[in-house]
């Protein structure tokens, strides 16, 4: 199970339109057994269209997801893009993450104290259980991410996706975060989804870059060309991790 | 006042004021989902698009609820579609079958022969026309409709929430769409009879509204809503008695003044 290469999920050839725009081209990848992969790429590049194609959210128009382990596919957590997430809903800290212990393929649900165990679990292991009442709406954008972190984790998942994790936050959140997913993807693989790579640099395994086609799929060091073709300009990659890895000036005519 | 007590001793009162206890309940739960889904637009296209099925059922003499009902659960199950595929927003196609639900119910409604056209007891209706047999078919569908919601609650809320999220989990995200959405078309088939189009749209989305101007949480919006709900029917009611005039219309200004005190006072006791 722990293989460092061995496939968990293969991606292969995915095209997506919507409507007349191509959003992905011919794109393909793999997610091994404990891995740390970074989808990166430009805005509106697909990154997000992709990992929904992934998570089975969205059909490709061709192209193939293939799962190598049911059980992980059955038990995927997910984070989604908490920048754009709905905050007018009224319902408290504690009831968003106990949403994470609904029972698959059920319409009748009921709550079991495991549950509710798991949920102050989690909670607390979070840092949220002095806010567990509080209303979704009054959070700041790093509490609403570690809720949905929260949510997602209560799920006990087999493979975690993040979408733009660090968008919008402070540094010291965005800090705790790459703790916390440096912790997890001991026991777990991690797939973040981010235009910003630095806070990462140090600890992802993989990097794929997408913009409407796969530029980039393979370990952490990054070329400058490749970027360029990728982002369609001349880019500046900054790696804060420890050693810093790529350092480059550029003209930006 | 006197004249209103005197009424309440008749029958049409005494069905207006069933009618809207049932339309505040209705309204308090259903209308809640619908407001926080952000489904208040899709809501008057399936209400306005009933009104298809109204009038293709005055001219072809057969029931106008179930007209209307037709009507209202076909135009809900083509929307359901798009948003469960969510590729496009529906926004557009909502906009077509309320235009067009709205064109044919007028052209049929023309057609029929010996009928007098009046749109306005279609569009604000009028809730002290209520027979007693329509009340008994608004107390059947109030319960089967309020043991559905309360049976499924905590999906419901889960999928309304992050539909994505549900999803991963493993529930059936689709059907629960689809349970949702046939129940806000039942829920608006029996109140356009009540209370007409307008005011269908108006009791979904102002007491929610208030609600969510006053509480947190989702139980306490739907409490809230009930209570204002019931506040504006009867107020809205007795106002129009008083002053002769049409009691949709009032119904839904007095609503709409609830709402705007309501708001006001949360500003001011926020600031100070």
């Amino acid at each position: 199970m722990t293989g460092a290469h061995q496939p968990l999920v293969s991606i292969k050839d995915i095209c997506f339109s919507y409507g007349a725009g191509r959003v992905l081209d011919n794109v393909g990848l793999q997610i091994d057994q404990g891995d740390y992969l970074a989808i990166i790429g430009p805005n509106g590049g697909g990154k997000t269209t992709l990992l929904k194609i992934i998570l089975g959210l969205l059909e490709p128009d061709s192209g193939s997801v293939t799962w190598h382990d049911r059980h992980a596919k059955r038990h995927i957590g997910y984070v989604p893009q908490f920048a754009s997430f709905e905050r007018s809903f009224p319902l408290c800290v504690s009831e968003v993450v106990m949403m994470g212990r609904l029972k698959s393929g059920r319409l009748f649900q009921r709550r079991t104290a495991d549950d509710e165990h798991q949920v102050a679990d989690i909670l607390e292991k979070l840092g949220l259980m002095q806010i567990a009442d509080k209303p979704v709406g009054e959070l700041s954008g790093g509490q609403l991410q570690r809720v949905l972190i929260a949510r997602a984790l209560v799920t006990n998942p087999d493979i975690l996706f993040l979408d733009e994790p660090i968008a919008s936050i402070d540094q010291d959140s965005r800090y705790a975060l790459t703790e916390i997913l440096k912790e997890l993807n001991k026991r777990i693989p991690i797939i973040i989804v981010t235009h910003d790579i630095t806070a990462f640099a140090s600890d992802v395994m993989h990097i794929a870059c997408v913009n409407t086609q796969l530029y980039f799929h393979g370990d952490g060091e990054l070329d400058s060309e490749v970027m360029e073709e990728a982002y369609g300009c001349p880019v500046e990659l900054v790696a804060h991790g420890v050693p810093h890895r790529v350092l480059k000036q550029h003209d930006h005519s | 006042m006197s004249s209103f007590a005197e009424a309440l001793q008749y029958d049409f009162m005494q069905h207006a004021i069933a009618a809207s206890v049932m339309a505040a309940l209705l309204c308090a739960i259903v209308g809640t989902f619908i407001v926080v889904m952000r489904m208040v637009f899709m809501s008057g296209g399936v209400s306005h698009s009933a009104f298809a099925g109204l009038g293709a059922a005055h001219f072809f003499g057969f029931n106008p609820f179930a007209g209307a009902l037709l009507a209202a659960v076909m135009v809900s199950l083509v929307l359901t579609r798009m948003i469960v595929h969510h590729r496009q927003p529906p926004d557009a196609m909502i906009g077509l079958l309320w235009a067009a639900g709205m064109s044919i119910g007028v052209i049929f409604v023309f057609l029929t022969p010996g009928y007098t056209p009046d749109l306005m007891p279609y569009l604000f209706g009028n809730i002290l026309t209520i027979s007693q047999q329509q009340l008994l078919w608004m107390v059947g569908f109030t319960l089967l409709v309020l043991i559905i919601i309360a049976a499924l609650f905590k999906p419901l809320v889960a999928v309304s929430f992050d539909d994505e999220f549900a999803s991963l989990r493993g529930l059936p995200v689709g059907v629960l769409i689809s349970v949702l959405m046939l129940l806000s078309s039942i829920t608006i088939v029996l109140l356009i009879q009540a209370v007409g189009i307008i005011l269908v749209m108006a009791l979904m989305t102002i007491p929610p509204l208030i609600g969510l101007a006053i509480s947190a949480s989702l139980r306490g919006v739907m409490l809230w809503a009930f209570a204002s709900g019931l506040l504006v029917m009867f107020g809205g009611l007795l106002l129009s008695f008083q002053l002769d005039l049409p009691t949709g219309p009032v119904i839904v200004m007095t609503g709409i003044a609830l709402l705007g005190a309501v708001k006001l006072a949360r500003r001011l006791t926020s600031s100070t």
